[in-house]
């Protein structure tokens, strides 16, 4: 899907304009939390594999228990935070830095762009995640 | 499961001998209350610590290697986006910092913050005292850079759909690639392993353990009831709201300073230091070839830029 039509399903959703919505970013709230795993987000899933229950976000977040698996599959209702089996990154660029603890605290495991990953031994370890950029590092 | 098993089993006996080096469990008791926590975190307040280094940070670019690295990846973004017939200027803000001198703010934001500056969480008492447990606002550079560039801009930048490396800045990535990715992704777990292995294992090591126990009786005597300190930071009542409360930041700030005068880190981060150096050892190969593979693409970096 180009960002074009990205962004007009993502509005075809909220029923706004598309000529208010010049960014990629400013469509988020549209697809984001929903459950379904798209372009941009970074999505928790209750099992491994990327299976169960997922949860889906655009952005940082510094505490996962804020956030319940949504969509229908095992583990949908429980919280996503020390919840999660596997990661799928779905950003094109931007690396998946997820943390031990709360407000990006303890040590970190990272997701690299369009890939998932069973978090290992940090399984049911993640508390919050921040977007890096890889080369130089930099955290949002 | 087996990796972290063996490290338990092996490591104790191992590192039994060295003590308890920088636990004063005697300073505990100067911590009777809240008030005297928040004034012993203001004594502190102007002392520099010295920056944590880790033995796994051997295995990652170092700041002077990220500003090699920065400089070569916004002259090719430049120069590949110039190419596309878009203005230089125009890629700002680029995703590693913002506009005007971008790669070189960039790291100069990165070297003001010590890379390990939370990984105990909270840890300096003037952070605390501002923002408790949660961490001090910083740019989200990623939402900034998707929301500043048009979408034309994005495609030339990112590239043209989902999982298409035919942007800028996959391009730019291209100029300090390794050949060999399959041995990097390696190198990259293996970090991650001994990471997470090295972590769980200080954790129950009886040092920490002993640790935590002074930093829990320092936090007691100022009325706050946590067994280790990651259950503070964690604590639900501070997360469902973005800024910290009066609680949240009375709480950090007594944090702060039993972590202080308990020694807590220094004891801490030394047992983690040794869980992470006889992990390295025991894959010492595997390391040094993915430390080979970081040196290369820093290596490239400098090439591109003479």
């Amino acid at each position: 899907m180009t960002f074009s039509r990205r962004l007009i399903s993502a509005i075809a959703i909220l029923g706004v304009s598309g000529a208010l919505l010049a960014g990629l970013a400013r469509s988020a709230s549209a697809a984001e939390h929903d459950g379904g795993c798209e372009g941009l987000e970074l999505c928790f899933y209750f099992n491994s594999g990327a299976g169960g229950a997922d949860h889906d976000f655009r952005y940082k977040v510094p505490d996962l228990g804020q956030y319940t698996f949504v969509a229908p599959g095992q583990g949908s209702g429980l919280s996503v935070k020390n919840n999660a089996a596997s990661v799928d990154n779905r950003d094109g660029y931007f690396t998946a830095r997820i943390y031990f603890n709360s407000g990006y605290a303890g040590p970190a495991d990272d997701v690299s762009p369009l890939t998932w990953r069973n978090l290992g031994d940090t399984y049911n370890d993640n508390a919050s995640f921040n977007w890096c950029h890889k080369k130089p590092l930099m955290c949002g | 499961m087996t990796a972290r098993t063996t490290v338990l089993i092996v490591l104790p006996l191992a590192l039994a001998v060295a003590g308890c080096g920088g636990a004063r469990s005697d300073d505990v008791a100067v911590v009777a209350d809240s008030v005297t926590a928040a004034r012993s975190a203001g004594q502190v307040a102007d002392r520099q610590p010295a920056e944590l280094v880790l033995p796994l940070d051997e295995y990652a670019f170092s700041e002077a290697e990220d500003e090699v690295l920065a400089a070569a990846a916004e002259a090719a973004v430049r120069d590949c986006f110039e190419a596309r017939g878009f203005d230089a200027a125009d890629a700002d803000p680029l995703p590693f910092g913002s506009a005007g001198g971008a790669a070189a703010d960039a790291v100069d934001a990165a070297d003001a913050a010590d890379k390990h500056e939370r990984r105990y969480a909270v840890a300096d008492p003037e952070v605390a005292a501002r923002h408790g447990y949660h961490p001090p606002d910083t740019t989200d550079v990623r939402q900034e850079f998707y929301e500043s560039h048009t979408e034309a801009e994005l495609t030339a930048l990112v590239g043209t759909q989902d999982g298409a490396d035919d942007g800028c800045l996959h391009e730019a990535d291209e100029v300090t690639a390794v050949g060999n990715e399959a041995t990097l992704r390696e190198g990259e777990l293996l970090v991650s392993e001994v990471q997470a292995d090295a972590w769980h294992g200080a954790m129950a090591d009886p040092r920490v353990q002993d640790a935590f126990a002074a930093w829990s009786a320092c936090m007691a005597a100022a009325g706050y009831r946590y067994d280790a300190p990651m259950e503070a930071n964690d604590d639900p009542a501070w997360w469902s709201t973005d800024v910290a409360g009066a609680d949240e930041i009375a709480t950090a700030v007594a944090d702060v300073a039993c972590k202080d005068s308990t020694g807590l880190i220094a004891v801490w981060s030394a047992v983690e230091a040794e869980y992470q150096s006889e992990l390295i050892a025991q894959n010492q190969d595997g390391f040094d070839a993915y430390r080979a593979l970081l040196d290369d693409q820093v290596a490239h970096a400098r090439a591109a830029a003479r």
